[in-house]
């Protein structure tokens, strides 16, 4: 290619001496035409010139033989030889200047191409330089900016202190340290004046003795911020030639520690919470290398927990293992032997024994760690004191036990349920015995439990618990419950409705008791009740009728006044003369002795009335009146006088007020039996006095023949008398009758004579008003 | 007679407050003057035997009987012509009553004119 392109570059030469010589030719054929001087010589030694300097050297020396041709021929064919001689001479010459002064040329340019390659080698070297350079000046830069920001990021600044000079360069990082302007210029008495005031003396004995020594410093001291904030930092500092030389510098470095000093005292905090909060569950806590079993790490609580001292330093892995409760050691081994092997952790309840004896309860959880390969390297775990817990446990499960015992004897159970949605949230068992439902199985739904409660009671039972969940008020019902046999048992329950945060309701807790047996019992009670008092008023009936005569001269009284009232009403109303007002005055005494008989008859009757006792306010006052009353024919007939002696105001009792003067009428008759066939003063007292706050003293005495020295303990039996036509009943009843009414009754002997009897009643206060 | 009746009167004592008034009653129909007392101790103690014509007395009364009465009158030679009532009229009391002297012994209830017409023949007695 390079010698194409030579043989082009020749060819372009020689034309363009051919090209310049045939313009000359032309330029000197348009000067003939217009009649110019012939410039044919100028004209090819330009042509000549021409292509000696661009087209080389040959295509010159051709160009000047060619237009020494042509001049000779074609402009100058007349002219002699010399002076054709001369022109080809000139055209020679200017030839062979031209191939001097080409050839000076190519030398020039070749120097000028030697040189310019030089300076373009050199160049590129500066260039290369400058770039390596700029680029040491990059990394420089960069490295300082990274050291700067390294400085910034660790709040580490960097400083040097020449001794001799006393100079101190600081970083920029120990400026902000300082929080100075990085234009101030640091010094001693600078740094004194932000050292905190309780850290100066330290800092500037530790400058004092490094100057002196010039040893390596390393210390920490606080600084006082100007906005009161302190700030802890750590001066490391080396001298850089410390080899005696006169000028030392000591170069070195300024933490800020504060960050690291607080999370230590973070760290410290925490570890103290740590170890508190493990004092306070109880809880210590560990670490053990599973391959070696060598004890990594146990808190202050487990030494304590194991009765360990911490002081005695770790304990070994036997050390500890002996303390495990002899029943226990080899579960506790087996757990963790299995844990090992199924590289998982373990979850166990154990028990220990401390060097006093002392057994703990303990639960410990266990967790695995595994290395890179997955093998188990360490165990990390809890062990918690769960003694009291145990305790506590024991103590529920005792309470449990006795609860369900309790409510087994006492035929009670317990039970919880949202009546809302007629679920049951609990049951005790004896509450499913009670209901003929296995205690073992699950709940029964509430369907279950209303096909158990008696047809004839299960409305008026879920209606009480829907009024109660609709009200939020307590449940309380009776009802029956039919068992699979056909058992019938009779149910008493109650339940309180428990109310949620939230306000919501419809949950009840509650009990039910076996009241069978209670039911069975007033049932038998009521029985009993009902055939005394049938008894009593037998007994009742039968007085009466032994008091016929006596009654019947009571009623009689009245009955002949107004007989005689009526008639003397008569005779004045029939008169000639009809005294209508003596008539009246006569009326009324009819009237009011009608009335008289009316209510001695009632009396009379309510006596012979069999009726339910009822309990109401009596003034005891008015019924022994009433009695004193009604047996005054009697006491009359045998020439018994009474005496009363009763509290000026009324004397309230609650009690059924026939009983009541049942009773005084036995005693009355028995006084009056008793003085019948006596000899001497024969007299009947009643007397009422308070005998406490609570109770009225009731005593009903005769002057009769007193009370059998040898049956003083049969009195009040049942068919006990010393009459001859006696019941025996009287005084059975009378004490019977005090006693459902909450008092007592007694006999003794009367002075000089005869007998008392006594008995008390509860005083009814709010009756009394 | 009849002017020793006015001058007089007729006692009686009986414990029953509805009797004594209807006695009372009964005598003033027959315009014979009335006292009454409440027991024999009360009429005893009266001062007004002298003045007292005709005495109609209950048997049973506390206290006193009428028949104690009667005896303690005649004890003390005070006849006075009396008229016993009684609720209790049996015979035998009836008996007991004439012979310790009364003038009659009526059963309550009575008619009027029977009780009127005795105090009337011990009146003029």
């Amino acid at each position: 290619m390079t010698a194409m392109r030579s043989a082009a570059g020749i060819g372009l030469g020689y034309g363009l001496g051919l090209v310049s010589l045939g313009i000359a030719l032309v330029l000197t054929h348009a000067f003939l035409y217009f009649q110019l001087p012939q410039p044919f010589t100028a004209f090819a030694l330009c042509a000549i010139a021409i292509t000696f300097w661009y087209g080389g050297t040959g295509p010159g020396i051709l160009t000047a033989l060619l237009s020494a041709l042509i001049r000779t021929f074609f402009f100058q064919p007349g002219v002699d030889g010399l002076s054709r001689i001369a022109y080809d001479l000139v055209f020679v010459i200017f030839a062979v200047l031209m191939i001097q002064a080409t050839r000076a040329r190519n030398e020039l340019e070749v120097r000028v191409a030697e040189r310019t390659a030089a300076l373009t080698r050199a160049n590129q070297d500066l260039k290369i330089d400058i770039a390596e350079r700029r680029s040491i000046e990059e990394k420089l830069r960069r490295s300082k900016s990274y050291l700067a920001e390294a400085q910034r990021v660790s709040h580490t600044g960097s400083f040097g202190w020449t001794l001799s000079s006393g100079r101190i360069y600081w970083s920029e990082e120990t400026f902000r340290i300082f929080e100075l302007d990085p234009a101030t210029k640091p010094t001693i008495p600078l740094i004194l004046e932000r050292t905190h005031p309780e850290d100066r003396q330290l800092v500037q004995q530790t400058i004092d003795i490094a100057a002196e020594q010039r040893s390596d410093v390393d210390f920490e001291h606080r600084l006082l911020m100007p906005d009161g904030s302190v700030k802890h930092v750590r001066v490391v500092g080396h001298p850089s030639n410390s080899d005696g030389a006169a000028d030392v510098e000591f170069v070195g470095a300024v933490m800020d520690i504060s960050q690291t000093k607080r999370t230590e005292e973070s760290l410290r905090r925490s570890e103290n919470y740590l170890a508190a909060a493990e004092s306070l569950a109880h809880m210590g806590s560990w670490v053990w290398e599973v391959p070696t079993r060598k004890v990594l790490y146990l808190s202050d609580e487990w030494y304590r927990i194991y009765g360990f001292d911490p002081r005695n330093g770790m304990v070994t892995w036997e050390e500890r293992t002996e303390r495990n409760h002899p029943e226990d050691r080899e579960r506790w081994q087996a757990t963790i032997d299995r844990a090992i092997h199924a590289k998982t952790g373990y979850d166990l309840e154990f028990r220990i024994v401390l060097p006093n004896g002392n057994v703990r309860h303990i639960h410990t959880i266990a967790h695995p760690v595994m290395n890179a390969s997955g093998d188990m390297v360490r165990f990390i775990g809890s062990s918690a004191d769960i003694t009291e817990r145990k305790a506590v446990e024991q103590s529920l499960r005792r309470s449990e036990a006795y609860l369900a015992e309790g409510q087994r004897l006492t035929k009670m159970g317990s039970w919880s349920a949202n009546i809302t949605t007629r679920q049951h949230l609990h049951w005790s068992e004896e509450h499913s015995r009670l209901y003929g439902f296995d205690p073992k199985a699950k709940l029964p739904t509430f369907e279950e439990i209303s096909r158990r409660i008696h047809p004839e009671d299960r409305k008026s039972v879920l209606a009480k618990f829907e009024e109660g969940n609709r009200d939020g008020k307590d449940i309380e019902a009776d009802y029956r419950v039919v068992l699979p046999d056909g058992t019938i048992k009779y149910m008493h329950t109650v339940g309180h409705p428990v109310l949620k945060s939230s306000g919501e309701s419809g949950e009840f807790f509650g009990i039910t008791r076996d009241v069978t047996q209670k039911r069975l019992y007033d049932q038998e009670i009521e029985r009993l009740r009902q055939t005394q008092a049938d008894l009593a008023h037998i007994s009742r009936v039968t007085t009466m009728g032994e008091l016929t005569a006596s009654l019947a001269h009571e009623v009689n009284q009245p009955i002949a006044a107004a007989m005689t009232d009526a008639n003397t009403c008569l005779t004045w109303l029939t008169r000639d003369h009809p005294d209508v007002k003596k008539a009246w005055e006569a009326a009324s005494r009819v009237v009011k002795a009608t009335t008289v008989a009316a209510e001695i008859i009632s009396r009379i009757r309510s006596l012979f009335k069999k009726s339910v006792p009822e309990s109401t306010a009596v003034d005891v006052n008015e019924v022994i009146r009433e009695m004193t009353l009604l047996l005054r024919s009697e006491m009359m007939q045998h020439l018994i006088s009474t005496r009363a002696e009763l509290p000026r105001r009324a004397v309230w009792v609650m009690g059924d007020r026939v009983q009541l003067q049942q009773v005084f009428m036995n005693l009355m008759l028995n006084s009056i039996d008793a003085m019948k066939t006596a000899s001497g003063r024969r007299e009947l007292a009643i007397k009422a006095e308070p005998a406490d706050n609570q109770h009225i003293l009731v005593s009903v005495s005769d002057t009769g023949t007193g009370l059998p020295p040898n049956h003083l303990g049969q009195l009040f039996d049942a068919f006990f008398t010393t009459k001859r036509e006696g019941t025996g009943m009287g005084l059975r009843i009378s004490r019977s009758i005090i006693e459902a009414h909450g008092g007592r009754m007694w006999a003794a002997a009367n002075s000089p004579r005869g007998a008392i009897f006594n008995f008390t009643l509860p005083i009814a206060e709010d009756a009394q008003g | 007679m009849a002017t020793k009746a006015k001058l007089r009167f007729v006692a009686i004592v009986d414990d029953d407050e509805l009797m004594r008034s209807a006695l009372e009653g009964l005598l003033q129909t027959a315009g014979m003057p009335a006292q009454a007392f409440a027991s024999a101790e009360e009429f005893l103690e009266s001062g007004q035997l002298q003045h007292t014509a005709c005495l109609i007395a209950d048997i049973r009364m506390p206290g006193m009987s009428g028949l104690e009465l009667l005896a303690k009158l005649n004890a003390e030679h005070c006849f006075i012509p009396t008229v016993f009532i009684t609720a209790h009229g049996d015979t035998k009391l009836r008996m007991q009553a004439l012979r310790a002297g009364a003038t009659e012994c009526l059963a309550k209830p009575f008619k009027n004119e029977v009780l009127l017409s005795n105090v009337r023949a011990a009146l003029e007695d």
